[in-house]
């Protein structure tokens, strides 16, 4: 170091010195490589979300409908990975309680789902999972769509008798969707929500926490070339993917590191502005052209000059 | 910064912040490398019977290690950027104490040796500056 007392230089005057610089890219390439890693991170949650929403939606396919009873049993909550499950129940419709659920687009045309009450009288398990309770319970199904509040009675005539029902289940909904529905007079009552809180007061015994998306049925229901109800696509899960949050945490930790790397460029300039001087390799290894190292002191520390 | 005299010279009391400042960078490190170096065996011990003799029953009890192990390095690396920094280390220095983090055992014996030349760096300089 020179005799004359060292003047504090300006940030800019030590950082644009091609060492800093050198320094700098360095570090850059160091945080690049870290954002990098986060966004790979990023990628391969989405990737393992994919592969596990597809290998369950092909394992679902491949083993068929289920017995109802076998995989939820009434006023049971109902668990997520149950959604689109394909399930096969016997009942008897009450098209007395049939509604229709208002502002459901099919294919972007704004309509209604017709929403009947099935009785169940037999669910696989011989009456067993309602055997506790107060009688049979009744399984919303949705049978279809229409485009209007006043379909033709081909669309609100449900088969008679006992039928055997096939669909795919969906969670009940909330009631968050608030608002009064208007007076039907032309059709059946309409609600905002498939939710199984609010159809339990206007249907009469226990209640399923699902209901179920119509895929066929035995006698079969009027065809949606004859006037009856258009079939709905199977329902999949809100937000399509689980995607897997701890990737997103180690997503957050390589950013993390990448922002390290700039505040230590910093924290270096800054050191070498208030005089300090940054220790070398040859320092330590004298036989290297640089200074006997006998002196512990050395470069100094930070907050000292290097003398 | 006193500049009385042509070499460079500091107060004892500008000294004796500079000191302090740095033990307590090399105490904080000393915990972090400590506890990285454990979290690390640990994560070894999770990775094992996950990957080379599967036990379920493990690997249910161990799903918290990596993620913890991932943000107490992060700590380290603060620790470990903070003192490197306050004792105007090498970069060849700040290489392998970075990677004393994610190398098991390393931090340990690492750790020695680093709080061995800080004393001596620290006990020198207070001897100069007489504090």
């Amino acid at each position: 170091m020179s005799d004359a007392p060292p003047a504090r230089r300006s940030f800019w005057a030590v950082a644009r010195q091609p060492r800093m610089l050198v320094v700098l890219l360095l570090l850059l390439l160091a945080a690049a490589v870290c954002g990098r890693l986060g966004v790979w991170q990023i990628d391969r949650a989405y990737e393992r979300a994919n592969l596990a929403a597809q290998q369950e939606a092909v394992e679902q396919e491949a083993s068929g409908p289920a017995e109802l009873g076998e995989l939820l049993a009434p006023q049971e909550a109902f668990p997520g990975e149950l959604v689109g499950r394909e399930a096969r129940v016997t009942g008897t419709y009450e098209p007395d309680g049939q509604m229709l659920v208002a502002g459901r687009s099919l294919d972007g045309v704004e309509g209604y789902l017709v929403l009947t009450p099935l009785r169940v009288s037999d669910d696989g398990t011989g009456g067993a999972s309602w055997a506790e309770l107060s009688g049979p319970p009744v399984l919303p199904v949705v049978r279809g769509w229409v485009d209007s509040p006043a379909p033709g009675p081909a669309a609100l005539e449900v088969p008679a008798g006992e039928v055997d029902v096939t669909g795919w289940l969906q969670a009940s909904e909330s009631t968050a969707r608030t608002g009064t529905v208007p007076d039907n007079p032309d059709g059946p009552p309409l609600t905002q929500d498939i939710a199984a809180s609010a159809l339990a007061n206007t249907w009469d015994g226990p209640i399923y926490s699902a209901y179920a998306v119509l895929t066929s049925s035995d006698p079969a229901q009027p065809a949606a070339a004859s006037g009856g109800p258009a079939p709905l696509p199977r329902p999949v899960l809100d937000g399509g993917t689980d995607v897997n949050l701890q990737n997103f945490f180690y997503a957050l930790q390589w950013w993390v590191f990448g922002l390290f790397a700039v505040a230590l460029w910093v924290r270096l300039v800054r050191d070498e502005m208030a005089g300090g001087r940054r220790e070398r390799r040859r320092d330590r290894h004298p036989r290297e052209g640089g200074r006997r190292d006998d002196d512990p002191v050395g470069t100094g520390i930070a907050g000292l000059p290097s003398s | 910064m006193s500049t009385e005299q042509n070499t460079p010279t500091a107060t004892t009391d500008q000294a004796a912040t500079a000191i302090r400042k740095a033990r307590g960078a090399l105490t904080r490190y000393r915990v972090l490398a400590i506890v990285t170096g454990v979290m690390l065996l640990v994560l070894c011990v999770e990775m094992v019977f996950k990957y080379l003799v599967p036990v379920q029953a493990v690997i249910d009890y161990m799903g918290w290690v990596p993620f913890a192990h991932g943000w107490i390095y992060v700590v380290y690396l603060v620790t470990v950027l903070d003192l490197w920094a306050k004792m105007r280390w090498s970069f060849g220095r700040l290489t392998t104490m970075v990677l004393a983090g994610v190398v098991p055992v390393m931090s340990f014996v690492l750790e020695k040796r680093v709080h061995a030349d800080a004393d001596a760096k620290l006990v020198a300089l207070a001897d100069r500056y007489g504090v």
